[in-house]
């Protein structure tokens, strides 16, 4: 009788937080699952941060085939060294000995000066230089473009304001001559082109999404493997807990993660010295969104997995794939129709860029898209997870009598 | 008259594929990994390079001379221009990433050029957001202003009365001809699938022999394992991994012959030796997966060691970011990936083409990985025999 005087609300309220502690007693008591939330969730934010605090590839060895062996082959040679991004390490009499260099990965880029690359010069006739990337990676290629492009637009100013007192032309005539149209680069937010800037970021929100993945998938399945599915829950509450069931685990793993994710997107980057933008208020409501997304997305892919080491084997390769699928390495405005469509699955594609755009913009107003489009996918998830539930029950009852 | 342990092996392989009939998982996590990842890279990145990539103009002059500068950068390959009429509006797009740079033209542009007052034109990249496109809209950029530059120039020096002839060399005294080894068009496919398809395939060899190991502790059949194989746990061993031997080899074949063959990427040196080198790489990581599962002979645990090494070796194996680039203390774990040892011959085949001289050290390498089951398998014998360790 005592029963009945407890309101709807009150019993809604009681049963949740029942449900959520234990949820919670569960993470807690599973070594595989604290295994992934502490070493990926706490770890590998700081070893990635740490691995690619970085990014950038510096005085890469270089070597150099000088045939013209001039003066302005020299000056060019001894500009290229002092770049920041490249360092001249061998001096080779001929294409053939250098290339063998590059081979065996004792360098990863060529400048080959011509015989004639003097006399064009002094005569005034077009001079070329070639230079030969190594492609194994694509920041060797692009520490090579970088240096030899840049001194050579600074070495084509000098010898021009050669050339024109020459011809009789100095000071602000020839000034106004070598650039009439003068440019002011303004390389926003990563001056040296890091990849640490845009690439730790993203890895961090991807971490959240992918642990969140993991670690509930395979506690879904631990409780399956063992007749004893949360779906059951509803049957304790005479069938009518769907949202209770859903809400009240959503609400134990939300505890963990806001805790995760307060330490991955504010904490690390800022033992890392990440660049932000925004106040730490803007992330932590970012954050909001994008774990609510990233909860009830789990927790409707989970519905697929019956055991509980089979979320790895079946799921991780779709790791790198999600990281592609963020639009933050391969331009966005390239993928395929089809793959744009399947990137809408996923809560990364939408955090990972606001989280990227929230330490570029600073305000909130500047992600206002990413945080409809993670509200919409957290009602559509949340609705398909609680269908999940209900499904299971009735599958469950059906395979019971 | 056949040795007994080669007739133990054969009724180990004969229980081995029985299992994989009985559970999907296997094929799944094999074949099916593959095929999915393999159908997703080949397909996501079909330009080569991307084009058309969207780059901003705030055009406050609206003369002919920056109009024309705005259709240039139009025609480009690589760029598209979206119109913007304040600095704001293309600076809050940037920000967002909606665009990789963009252009101010500043006002009176027109006369000041033709006033040689060096009118200044801003040139405004996002390098953070998203990486290629960043640094491919910088160069485009670049050049155009250049370009604009040498436009000017050339206008000037004929009505100084310099020849035509004369012109280019004066605006452009050398320029700079670049040559990519291995992948003349810069591809980025080129660089990228191969490397990441085999750091998938890596990934799923340990996840699927994790497994496999690992179902006969958890599962209670290891004692029964242990007696077809006739108490030995190598025979037992070799019996239940062979036929995944066999058939990730395959699908590392397959995927070399896929993309050197039917998908025409450059390959300088030859794809057997390609398929050698998968095939060892293969052998490599079933050593490191039996070495894990040995040392820690409960499923759950080890299944998730083995995920969070196969993920590091995407990292470590250096072709995203240079071995060399990474902190010091971290550079030297890279010796625990296999899959570092196979980008070193890939590099070395494919690239240069410098056959088997040329990397046979890091197959050396390689081959070294096989010892670690003979190190931990008494531990996994007496997990198999005792079946002492938690099952779940």
């Amino acid at each position: 009788m005592k029963q009945n005087r407890i309101s709807y609300a009150g019993r809604w309220f009681r049963d949740f937080l029942g449900i959520l502690a234990n949820e919670l007693k569960l993470i807690w008591s599973d070594g595989g699952v604290m295994l992934i939330f502490c070493f990926a969730g706490l770890i590998y934010p700081l070893l990635y941060s740490w691995m690619y605090g970085n990014g950038m590839v510096d005085e890469m060895p270089v070597a150099v085939v000088d045939l013209s062996q001039g003066e302005y082959s020299r000056r060019y040679v001894r500009e290229v060294d002092a770049c920041r991004e490249c360092r001249i390490a061998y001096d080779c009499v001929s294409m053939a000995e250098a290339e063998d260099l590059m081979a065996r990965q004792k360098i990863h880029g060529i400048i080959c000066i011509p015989a004639d690359f003097d006399r064009n010069i002094v005569r005034q006739d077009k001079a070329v230089i070639s230079t030969f990337a190594d492609m194994s990676s694509f920041l060797y290629y692009k520490s090579l473009m970088v240096a030899t492009n840049k001194v050579m637009l600074d070495e084509v100013h000098k010898i021009q304001a050669e050339h024109y007192a020459a011809a009789g032309f100095a000071g602000i005539d020839a000034a106004q001559l070598i650039t009439p149209v003068e440019y002011d680069e303004q390389l926003r937010y990563n001056p040296a082109m890091s990849y640490t800037l845009f690439f730790v970021p993203m890895v961090l929100m991807m971490i959240l999404q992918q642990v969140m993945f993991y670690g509930s998938a395979m506690l879904a399945g631990t409780l399956r493997e063992q007749h004893r599915s949360f779906a059951r829950l509803t049957d304790n509450l005479s069938g009518f807990g769907m949202g209770r069931v859903v809400l009240g685990r959503g609400a134990a793993y939300f505890l963990v993660f806001m805790g995760l994710g307060v330490y991955g997107t504010l904490l690390v980057p800022h033992l890392f010295h990440l660049p932000q933008a925004a106040d730490w208020t803007a992330v932590l409501v970012l954050l909001l969104f994008y774990v609510a997304d990233i909860i009830f997305f789990s927790f409707t892919w989970s519905t697929v997995i019956d055991r509980r080491e089979t979320v790895f084997v079946l799921f991780l390769f779709m790791s790198p794939i999600a990281v592609f699928l963020t639009g933050l390495t391969w331009p966005a405005s390239n993928f395929p129709p089809f793959w744009h469509w399947v990137s809408y699955l996923f809560p990364s594609t939408f955090g990972c860029k606001a989280f990227l755009t929230l330490s570029n913009a600073g305000t909130l107003s500047a992600i206002a898209p990413e945080i409809k489009a993670m509200t919409l996918q957290t009602v559509i998830y949340y609705l398909l997870a609680s269908l999940a539930v209900l499904f299971e029950n009735r599958w469950l009852d059906r395979k019971n009598s | 008259m056949t040795p007994k342990w080669l007739v133990d092996i054969g009724k180990v392989i004969r229980r081995e594929f029985r299992l994989i009939r009985l559970r999907p998982l296997y094929f799944l996590g094999s074949v099916g990994t593959m095929t999915v990842a393999a159908l997703f890279f080949l397909t996501f990145f079909t330009e080569g390079l991307p084009q058309d990539l969207p780059v901003g103009v705030v055009d406050l002059d609206r003369t002919s001379t920056s109009r024309n500068f705005r259709q240039q950068l139009d025609a480009t390959q690589r760029s598209r221009v979206v119109d913007f009429e304040s600095f704001p509006e293309a600076r809050r797009a940037l920000e967002r990433g909606d665009i990789n740079g963009f252009v101010v033209i500043p006002a009176h542009f027109n006369a000041d050029v033709q006033a040689f007052r060096c009118p200044k034109m801003g040139v405004y990249v996002n390098t953070k957001n998203p990486f290629v496109g960043g640094a491919l809209a910088y160069k485009d950029l670049l050049t155009m202003v250049n370009l604009t530059n040498g436009a000017v120039q050339r206008e000037a020096l004929r009505a100084r009365g310099v020849p035509d002839d004369r012109i280019m060399a004066r605006i452009q005294p050398f320029e700079i001809d670049t040559h990519t080894i291995g992948n003349a068009s810069g591809s980025y496919a080129y660089y990228l699938v191969n490397m990441i398809l085999s750091a998938i395939l890596a990934m799923s060899v340990v996840l699927v022999t994790i497994y496999s190991v690992g179902a006969e502790l958890k599962y209670g059949t290891s004692t029964e394992l242990l007696e077809t194989a006739g108490d030995s746990v190598g025979t037992a061993l070799l019996g239940k991994l062979l036929p995944y031997t066999v058939l990730f080899a395959l699908l590392g074949s397959l995927l070399e012959l896929l993309l050197f063959g039917w998908a025409g990427y450059p390959i300088k040196g030859s794809v057997g030796w390609m398929i050698l080198a998968v095939t060892v790489m293969v052998l490599a990581y079933q050593s490191v997966a039996v070495f894990i599962i040995s040392m820690v002979p409960t499923l759950r645990l080890s299944i998730s060691i083995g995920s969070l090494y196969s993920v590091l070796g995407i990292t470590f194996a250096g072709f995203t970011l240079p071995l060399t680039a990474l902190p010091p203390a971290l550079q030297g774990l890279s010796v625990i990936f296999p899959l570092r040892f196979y980008y070193q011959i890939y590099t070395r085949e494919v690239i240069y083409g410098s056959g088997f001289a040329g990397w046979w050290v890091y197959l050396v390498c390689l081959l070294v990985f096989l010892i670690l089951p003979y190190l931990s398998s008494h531990r996994l014998y007496n997990a198999y025999k005792y079946q002492n360790y938690p099952k779940d």
